[in-house]
């Protein structure tokens, strides 16, 4: 079997395995920190098969294949204590045996509807380097004894679909997809793209399960979970796995789970895709170990805040999660700060998500920071559970008329109700508790701010001013 | 999968009591049992399982794994939870109440709480679940959602969209039940409505079953809108007329009208469906056109109103005369197939007792003379029972559009099917078994027999079928381990019934499972009917040959008991000239119909809501039903006309009432026997072979496996020019229990015939044009279908549809006559 | 306007061995449809529903669930404003009623978007569009720009090349925030930021 197109002399790739670990691996301490995630960004070759495997790309793969059983594959995942990088936090490694554990066909989806407002890693990671997703996703194959993977990538990164789409025809040239990949009889995997049409709620692994089966995109029940027979896709066993987690897959093969558990915070190690966008200077996408701090990312990396304004408050982890506030800066911002107490408040987990950091200064009002995220769950429901279909919109609604001057007396007490109503696992997929927990911290942290905003713009359209701001229509919603 | 051995109950706590129950058994169904209602929207137990409306939230608290503190409860659904061991569940712990109230809140904020001018109003999940779970006040003071109040999904069914709470169940009912997903919710969240695409509306015959499975007032039936409350209704027990099914249905009235018709739990039967015929089709019982007095043709040849008196006395003086000047024989008796048992059992007694003839017939256009041509097999003719094909694993459907002929039981078939079985669809052509279909055998009309025998050969042999989708079917039903046959009922009254029954029990016998047979039944009681005796006797006609007989005229009287002989026997003509030639025609009728103008005596009976008495269903199950209102004015029970005939034709059959024919064919019909006179609630199957069967045990030679393999009736297209044209009735047709319900009449199709697009465009015909059709015995204009249902050489029309009716152009001696399809305009052209 | 012969085979052929049921290639098929007629008719999905052997209303659902497939004819350029927080804060509200108010379009008209009289342009606001460090972001015929900041809704209009993100299909977006600061195209830090300057490794990584 040939396994490098023709005419590419792949130079061996450093043994990295079993090398000494680099980097000290505490929270906060990214020196010496290597980037191997974003290591290719930028480059324009970088989307090219060969580039890749001239970089080390399939060594992984071939490590894996030729010398270990798929169950060390999965051994090394969990040894790695590699986290879903979706937002769950769920440990991979505990995925792809639990997978494994029933029968088969399986599948592997990898889930590539990065839609929440102020995450985009994945979405550079498919545009920057597609073969490192390919290879992560053949070793979740390989490990999980898995022949059909399909990618479901969001309409919206149409770019990155035609990306992924090259380069997974490039794989299937240079026999890297297909039959009896490196020569490995009985390795065959089929690679599938689909796109979504923007539906948000396709983030939910069993929306987009649906929505690969041609349906609504509405969460399905659990139990039956994914892993299991009648839970999956098709009802078959399935592996659902965000991008950037399936691109930690060949860096913990080539360096050795150790090395991945070493880097950044313990409880959920590992180089992290950071993004950070809103109200800073220099809004981007940075690759640090697991748990630096707010302050750094704002201001070191951040390029710090535009016009010099103060930080009113910050999405950890992008729209779903609660706001946080000036206090927290020195927070450590990884999946297991974020979501033990004291980071897990009567609205749950406060929630790193996929690690997108929004950052909004002064100049932004908390009740219009509201309104403008309450909308978004609104529109975005799908509309399948009571809470969630009608509460996100009676929240916006409220939040609109209380925006724009309309505020009655109760009204903030009325909204606090509905969120809990909304909150608190109530709804069948987690989009309700994402839809209130912005709201719910901002009673927390910001309930001055938002009755001295309510009730003065109440009071100036009471003495006949205009809010100066324009009325949207229902229809809006 | 883990398959470790699961114990067999489960035992946990509900609100402080233990209960046990089944692994899997979820929350709410456990609740249930023990006397604990859980308040649901979007549960179902039919239904797949959705988790939408949240209003089943409880407390649920895990038993802790061995040694570990107690695990703290949560909130979850009780319909998505399943039992687990040491489960303890709270339904009333405060914070599941908490959770209820915002969902009834939720639920309502958008709702028009329109309640004073709803139809659900007084039987209405969502003001009950209101009442005893909502918040006592709103706080929204937000604009309500707007949405279509008022829109037809169908003529059958309303839509109001702001009343509708998306709890799915309609939608999951038409995708996951009939498998007909012509509703759907539109758009998504806050904006969800439901919806069927423009220019379109509901087709399905099972779609007025949203109507009940919906929890508010969103979905109501446009035939019941604004017609009654609730609690003014009065309600009868009742099973349905319309079709041999014979599901059981509540028959609610109102001032002695039948205001709606509703299904009733029999799971042995129908489950909770109810088709759209049974449902709407109830209004023929109050029609203005019903005939309200009897009529007598006098002197002048004209039918004039009579007295009960007089129109009995002008029955009896020329029942004697025909049967004093020529006998007996030449009188021919058809009905009984829409008809209660009584009224066939009266009937059947009424021919042999009193006119002592024994060419007695329910099944028109018949040629066979065996009702059951499994018989001299000792089997039945029904030889399981419809909840039996949900344990089948390969089920073959031979000359049957079965969604057409069996609604309801289709479903129960559907549910075969998703269960695992495999559907072998064995028709001329397509059908919507098909979609579900695990092979699909096309063959020439009238091959049946062939294609039987090639089952069981695993040979294509002559039949034309694909070689490779014989053996696939063959291998399908040799691995079953309990395979099932349907057959149509037509099968059973054709030519060649006997050679295709002996066909079918060789393929049961060859399979291993010598009752795998079954027929379908054509009429609501049709099997009651044979089963109380209306079947020809030992030298008696089958109903074909009487007409036949009678058109030549060898039979001299026409006895014919809500039979339309001139729309339903096989050629209109024939039938036409029987009447013509008859010197004495005898007709009970609901209607003036086309065939009561030629009679010389019409006795206007009366009709099912307006009897009590028995059916008997296609399964053999006989079932009990009541009357719901008091019978039209004028109008007498065909039992009680026939005890009036027999006593003035000096025999009487000496019955006063509907139960004392009930009592008496219990006691008198060995096939009832077993029941001892009683027939529970759920009904009771009764066997017709049950003391005979074991005359049979030793495997009788089928004569048709000894006699040579018949020609293939079917010619090849082309031959002589012309198409073979197929026929079979519609559920919806053009019948007067139809007829009478305006918005059903609307669901009939437009008279159609349906061709191959490679026919079609030979002959020049385009979708949607007139054609004409034309056999030696007229030509009739019908709609062009073109699709590829039909197999080329072959056309389809139904023969209840229309008017006039399809056998204008049948003729009943050569069945699979030839048609040529024309052009409407051409043919109009050529004639000028 | 019919489905191409073309476009039938391409499901038949490459989609439907890929599932196991035909209902799954429903979603590639509404792409493949859209990008063929541009919108999707009633028509056009009845006629996916027969080649897919479902309903029509079914495929109707399914079609009106996602907002990118378009149940009415749309502008030729597709201009969609991304006005989620980390765009909204720079000011993609005010980009939005700009660019609308330039082309006389009302800027709320909402997510199902106001088309030009000469169908040339249908702007409309939408969901985050992944390019939050390029805000406001914009999407023109699925394509990227940004940022486009208020005062820059005209020029963007005149000349989108210039905000574009993308060149062809397949190379990489160009110009890292450090390449746009020099050509002056973008905003200009703030000297009053109170950030400290970034190590110079890091800059690899944000492109």
């Amino acid at each position: 079997m040939a396994q490098s197109p023709p005419g590419q002399p792949a130079p061996p790739p450093p043994p990295l395995r079993g090398d000494p670990v680099a980097g000290g691996g505490k929270p906060g301490l990214p020196v010496p920190f290597e980037p191997v995630l974003t290591a290719a960004f930028g480059d324009p070759n970088s989307l090219k098969l060969d580039n890749y495997v001239r970089r080390g790309g399939y060594t992984a793969l071939r490590r894996a294949v030729e010398q270990m059983t798929p169950d060390e594959v999965i051994k090394d995942m969990s040894d790695s204590k590699l986290v879903g990088r979706g937002g769950a936090g769920f440990p991979t490694g505990l995925k792809w045996s639990g997978t494994k554990r029933n029968p088969a066909p399986r599948y592997l989806v990898v889930n590539a509807d990065e839609s929440e407002p102020g995450t985009f890693g994945n979405r550079y990671a498919i545009e920057g380097d597609p073969h490192m997703l390919i290879e992560g996703m053949l070793l979740c194959c390989y490990a999980v004894e898995i022949k059909v993977a399909h990618i479901y990538i969001r309409g919206e990164n149409r770019r990155g679909a035609e990306i992924l789409e090259n380069a997974i025809a490039e794989a299937y040239k240079g026999h890297y997809l297909g039959k009896s990949i490196l020569g490995k009889e009985g390795f065959d995997v089929e690679m599938y793209l689909t796109r979504g049409a923007g539906a948000y709620i396709c983030g939910e692994e069993t929306a987009l399960m649906e929505s690969l089966e041609g349906r609504r995109a509405q969460p399905r029940i659990r139990p039956p979970f994914p892993v299991d027979v009648g839970g999956g896709l098709f009802g078959r066993p399935t592996v659902v796995n965000n991008v950037e987690t399936l691109m930690c897959a060949p860096h913990i093969i080539n360096r050795g789970p150790g090395w991945f558990a070493s880097i950044g915070n313990p409880n959920s190690p590992g180089p992290k895709v950071y993004t950070i966008s809103g109200h800073v200077n220099k809004p981007g996408v940075y690759e640090l170990p697991m748990g630096v701090t707010l302050r750094d990312l704002v201001y070191k990396y951040g390029g710090g805040m535009q016009r010099g304004q103060r930080i009113k408050a910050v999405s950890p982890g992008a729209l779903a999660c609660q706001l946080l506030s000036e206090e927290h800066l020195d927070v450590t911002m990884d999946t297991a700060t974020l979501t033990r107490p004291p980071f897990f408040t009567d609205f749950g987990p406060v929630g790193f998500g996929a690690g997108g950091i929004i950052v909004y200064g002064e100049e932004c009002e908390i009740i219009d920071l509201l309104v403008n995220s309450s909308g978004f769950f609104a529109r975005e429901s799908c509309g399948k559970c009571v809470p969630c279909r009608e509460g996100t919109t009676w929240m916006h609604m409220m939040l609109r008329r209380m925006s724009l001057g309309g505020a009655r007396p109760r009204d903030l007490d009325v909204l606090l109700d509905v969120a809990r109503n909304v909150g608190g696992r109530k709804t069948l997929c987690a989009l309700g508790d994402f839809a209130v927990s912005a709201i719910g911290s901002s009673f927390r942290l910001f309930k001055n701010d938002l009755e001295q905003a309510v009730n003065a713009r109440a009071e100036q359209r009471g003495n006949g001013h205009s809010t100066g701001r324009t009325e949207r229509t229902p229809a809006h919603v | 999968m883990s398959e470790a051995p699961r114990p067999n109950t489960v035992t946990l706590t509900i609100d402080g009591a233990e209960v046990t129950v089944p692994p899997g058994t979820l929350v709410v169904e456990a609740a249930r049992q023990m006397g604990v209602e859980v308040p649901v929207f979007c549960y179902h137990p039919k239904l797949s399982l959705a988790g939408a409306c949240r209003m089943c939230q409880v407390e649920i608290a895990m038993a802790p794994p061995p040694g570990q503190p107690a695990r703290p409860p949560a909130v979850m659904t009780a319909c998505t939870m399943r039992v687990a061991p040491g489960m303890v569940v709270n339904t009333m712990a405060p914070k599941a109440i908490d959770a209820r109230e915002a969902v009834i809140e939720f639920l309502l904020i958008n709702h028009p709480l329109d309640c004073p001018v709803c139809d659900a109003g007084g039987e209405c999940p969502l003001q009950d679940n209101s009442h005893a779970w909502g918040p006592k006040e709103s706080r929204f003071e937000e604009d309500k959602r707007l949405a279509r109040k008022g829109a037809s999904l169908s003529p059958l069914v309303v839509l109001d969209q702001e009343r509708c709470i998306v709890c799915y169940r309609c939608t999951r009912f038409m995708a996951e039940i009939p498998g007909q997903a012509e509703l759907d919710f539109h758009q998504r969240g806050y904006r969800s409505q439901l919806r069927v695409i423009e220019d379109r509306s509901m087709q399905s015959r099972f779609h007025g079953n949203i109507i009940d499975l919906c929890p508010c007032g969103a979905l109501t039936s446009d035939t019941y809108r604004f017609k009654s409350r609730p609690h003014d209704l009065d309600h009868a027990d009742s099973v349905c007329a319309q079709c041999p099914v014979g599901c059981n249905i509540i028959t609610d009235t109102r001032s002695n009208v039948v205001a709606r018709v509703r299904p009733r739990q029999n799971e042995a039967v129908n489950e909770i469906w109810l088709c759209d015929k049974g449902r709407f089709g109830h209004h023929y019982a109050s029609s203005a056109d019903r005939l309200t007095s009897s009529l007598v043709k006098r002197d002048d040849g004209r039918q004039h109103p009579a007295s009960w008196a007089e129109a009995i006395g002008s029955a009896a003086v020329a029942l004697q005369r025909v049967k004093e000047q020529h006998g007996a024989q030449s009188i021919g008796v058809i009905g009984g197939r829409n008809l209660t048992n009584e009224d066939c059992y009266a009937l059947a007694r009424f021919a042999s007792e009193v006119l002592e003839t024994p060419n007695v017939d329910h099944r028109v256009g018949a040629r066979s003379r065996a009702a059951n041509p499994l018989a001299r097999f000792g089997l039945d003719a029904f030889n399981s029972q419809y909840a039996d094909a949900e344990g089948a694993d390969a089920i073959v459907v031979i000359g049957s559009d079965v969604y057409e002929e069996m609604p309801v039981f289709w479903l129960r078939l559907r549910k075969a099917v998703t269960k695992g079985a495999k559907l072998i669809v064995a028709n001329p052509r397509s059908t919507e078994a098909d979609r579900i279909a695990f092979r699909r055998l096309r063959y020439r009309p009238g091959d049946e027999a062939s294609v039987i025998r090639a089952l069981r050969a695993g040979d294509a042999g002559a039949t034309g079928l694909a070689p490779d989708a014989v053996t696939a079917v063959t291998d399908a039903l040799k691995g079953a381990k309990k395979p099932l046959i349907y057959a149509g009922a037509r099968l059973a009254s054709r030519a060649d019934a006997d050679e295709i029954a002996a066909a079918l029990v060789e393929l049961a016998e060859g399979l291993g499972h010598r009752d795998a047979a079954n027929y379908f039944a054509e009429g609501a009681n049709a099997r009651g009917a044979a089963l109380a005796g209306l079947v020809p006797g030992e030298s008696g006609l089958a109903a074909g040959e009487v007409i036949a007989a009678a058109a030549e005229g060898r039979i001299k009287a026409l006895y014919l008991v809500g039979e339309n002989v001139l729309e339903t026997h096989p050629d209109r003509e024939q039938a036409q000239r029987a009447l013509q030639t008859a010197e004495v025609v005898i007709v009970h009728e609901l209607f003036p119909t086309v065939t009561a103008e030629h009679a010389d005596v019409v006795f206007a009976a009366t009709s099912v809501p307006e009897k009590d008495g028995t059916l008997t269903n296609a399964e053999g199950r006989i079932q009990r039903l009541f009357q719901a209102v008091r019978p039209a004015t004028n109008t007498r029970p065909d039992w009680r006309i026939l005890t009036e005939l027999s006593a003035e034709m000096g025999a009487s059959l000496g019955y006063t009432a509907a139960s004392e024919v009930t009592r008496e064919l219990l006691a008198d019909l060995p096939v009832y026997a077993s029941l001892n006179g009683a027939i529970p609630a759920e009904g009771a199957i009764c066997r017709e072979s049950a003391e005979g069967a074991d005359a049979s045990q030793s495997l009788p030679v089928p004569s048709g496996d000894a006699a040579p393999p018949s020609t293939p009736s079917g010619r090849s297209p082309g031959a002589g020019g012309g198409l073979t044209l197929i026929t079979y009735s519609e559920l919806l047709g053009h019948e007067t229990t139809v007829a009478q319900t305006p918005e059903l009449l609307q669901m009939v199709p437009v008279p159609y015939v349906e061709l191959n697009t490679a026919d079609a465009g030979r002959l020049s015909i385009q979708d949607g044009q007139t054609v004409r059709l034309t056999t030696s015995k007229g030509s009739i204009e019908r709609v062009a279908r073109l699709n590829r249902r039909c197999p080329e050489g072959t056309c389809f029309s139904p023969d209840n549809v229309g008017s006039p009716r399809l056998n204008l152009i049948l003729d009943w001696n050569d069945p699979l006559a030839r048609v040529t399809l024309t052009p409407a305009t051409v043919a109009e052209a050529a004639a000028r | 306007m019919p489905l191409s012969e073309a476009l039938k085979q391409r499901v038949i052929n490459d989609y439907f061995p890929r599932y196991p049921t035909k209902r799954a290639a429903l979603m590639p098929t509404l792409w493949m449809a859209q990008d063929e007629l541009g919108w999707l008719s009633t028509e056009t999905l009845a006629e996916i529903g027969e080649l897919l052997e479902l309903d029509p209303t079914d495929v109707e659902s399914v079609a009106s669930f996602y907002v990118m497939f378009n149940r009415r004819p749309i502008g030729r350029k597709l201009i969609e404003v991304c006005e989620n927080p980390s765009c909204w804060v720079n000011g993609a509200s005010q980009t939005l009623e700009r660019i609308c108010h330039k082309l006389g379009l009302d800027p709320h008209a909402g997510h199902s978007g106001a088309t030009t009289a000469d169908g040339e342009y249908t702007v409309r606001p939408t969901e985050c569009v992944a390019a939050c460090d390029y805000a406001p972001a914009i999407q023109v015929n699925w394509r990227y720009y940004g940022p486009v900041k208020p005062e820059d809704a005209e020029a963007f209009l005149e000349n989108m090349d210039r905000f574009a993100l993308e060149r062809d299909g397949l190379t990489p977006m160009f110009g890292t925030h450090e390449q746009r600061f020099k050509d002056g195209s973008a905003w200009q830090v703030d000297p009053a930021s109170n950030g400290a300057p970034p190590p110079k490794p890091k800059e690899e990584e944000k492109k």
